[in-house]
């Protein structure tokens, strides 16, 4: 004979007695997944107002010690066991703080593509972010909201006029097979438009083949990329004084459509133990327009690559330039 | 070992330092290998003081680099063709 779940009340037929019965889609499955989904929506609604888990915990013992028909010793051993909850709570948080994840978040939307704005002249840290008109100001703001690991989505950060900071971003994995999943462009896409005193980036990986693009700055300090996978930097103007123009260690990147100047870097691309494609790059280096060190790979390939005062290209301790 | 100084800077240290300045190359060798232990290529002689030591400190002569096949062939075939329009 068929019976209801006491919990949910969900109807439940015996194989045995009702095995001959009609299968009834309506009562048998459809009701069944509407007192399911309505279950669902009353926690997620609880939850949802649960802003603060020690105060909601706090108000819950209160709550629990008004109710007049419990005994006195009902209403102790209740307390007792959400006091051992609140205290199993409090620890986790401070395990959780004791990894020190900072004030970045720890993950991030994985259905939804941000982009952010960045205004140092007219922007304002207190703003959203989400639009031109509510840009944020510094560079601090924007890297505070990238999360350490990051889902199928992406973000984009849109500089506009110049920004006199140095662009860093580090400890990222964007996990997924999508690509472009960082994008860090100048707004108007003009790199004249868009100067930034430096730009790091470390150890980010992820994606389908690039992590993170640099796109369309004039990047007057250096461009360093230490431990990253999948790093585009693409119609920048690289202007290094006395440094590498880019700076590629423990990497794999590619360098497409920049100019590094005329006599500003030492080294346009500086690659060791790194997998470099250089496509198309222009200007020249007082050393060498290539150099490939401890194992590190340059790949050419495009009309131009950038030259050197000394040397075109320079390899040593296993680099190679293909 | 030879080192090899580029304006005044360490540049290269190797067995033996081949320079080309047809080629506009300079490399370093160790031992049999066939991989040079540094290189350059595009070299701006015209742009650079370069000077080869030995493990004394003193003044060396880069080495003269073997024949590549292919540089072989096309030197046989330039002196054939010299000799054919003699004859």
């Amino acid at each position: 004979m068929a019976e209801y779940t006491p919990k949910l009340n969900l109807l439940k037929k015996d194989p045995v007695v009702d095995g001959n019965d009609t299968f009834n889609i309506q009562t048998m499955l459809n009701d069944n997944w509407d007192k399911i989904d309505d279950f669902a929506r009353a926690i997620e609604e609880g939850l949802g107002n649960v802003d603060d888990v020690g105060q909601a915990v706090g108000e819950l013992i209160e709550q629990i010690g008004n109710l007049e028909e419990l005994d006195t010793e009902t209403k102790a051993n209740l307390i007792d066991a959400i006091n051992e909850i609140y205290q199993e709570i409090v620890a986790h948080k401070a395990d959780y703080a004791s990894k020190r994840f900072g004030d970045r978040p720890y993950t991030g939307r994985d259905d939804a593509d941000m982009t952010y704005y960045i205004d140092a002249v007219n922007g304002d840290d207190s703003n959203d972010g989400l639009s031109s008109v509510t840009a944020f100001k510094t560079w601090a703001k924007v890297q505070a909201l990238i999360p350490r690991f990051m889902g199928y989505s992406s973000i984009t950060i849109r500089i506009i006029g110049n920004l006199p900071e140095e662009i860093v971003l580090e400890n990222i994995l964007a996990y997924g097979r999508i690509a472009n999943r960082i994008r860090i462009i100048g707004d108007s896409l003009n790199a004249d438009n868009h100067t930034v005193n430096g730009v790091g980036l470390y150890s980010i990986v992820g994606g389908e083949h690039n992590s993170v693009s640099i796109q369309g700055l004039t990047i007057n300090g250096p461009c360093n990329v230490y431990g990253c996978v999948g790093v585009r930097v693409v119609s920048c103007n690289l202007r290094n004084n006395g440094g590498a123009g880019v700076d590629i260690i423990g990497s794999t990147a590619t360098i497409v459509n920049c100019d590094f100047g005329t006599d500003i870097v030492q080294d346009c691309i500086s690659a060791q133990y790194s997998l470099v494609l250089s496509d198309n790059n222009t200007g020249n280096g007082t050393r060498y327009g290539l150099r490939a060190a401890n194992v590190a790979t340059i790949g050419k390939f495009g009309e131009n690559q950038p030259t050197g005062t000394i040397a075109n290209e320079r390899t040593t301790a296993g680099g190679e330039i293909l | 070992m030879k080192t090899l100084f580029v304006n005044g800077e360490l540049a290269g240290e190797a067995e033996k330092i081949y320079i080309d300045k047809q080629k506009r190359q300079i490399a370093g060798y160790n031992g049999d290998s066939d991989a040079p232990s540094f290189a350059m290529r595009g070299v701006k002689f015209e742009n650079i003081i370069y000077e080869i030591k030995d493990e004394q400190g003193n003044p060396a002569e880069p080495d003269i680099p073997l024949m590549s096949q292919e540089d072989l062939e096309l030197e046989v075939a330039s002196l054939w063709y010299e000799l054919m329009k003699v004859v």
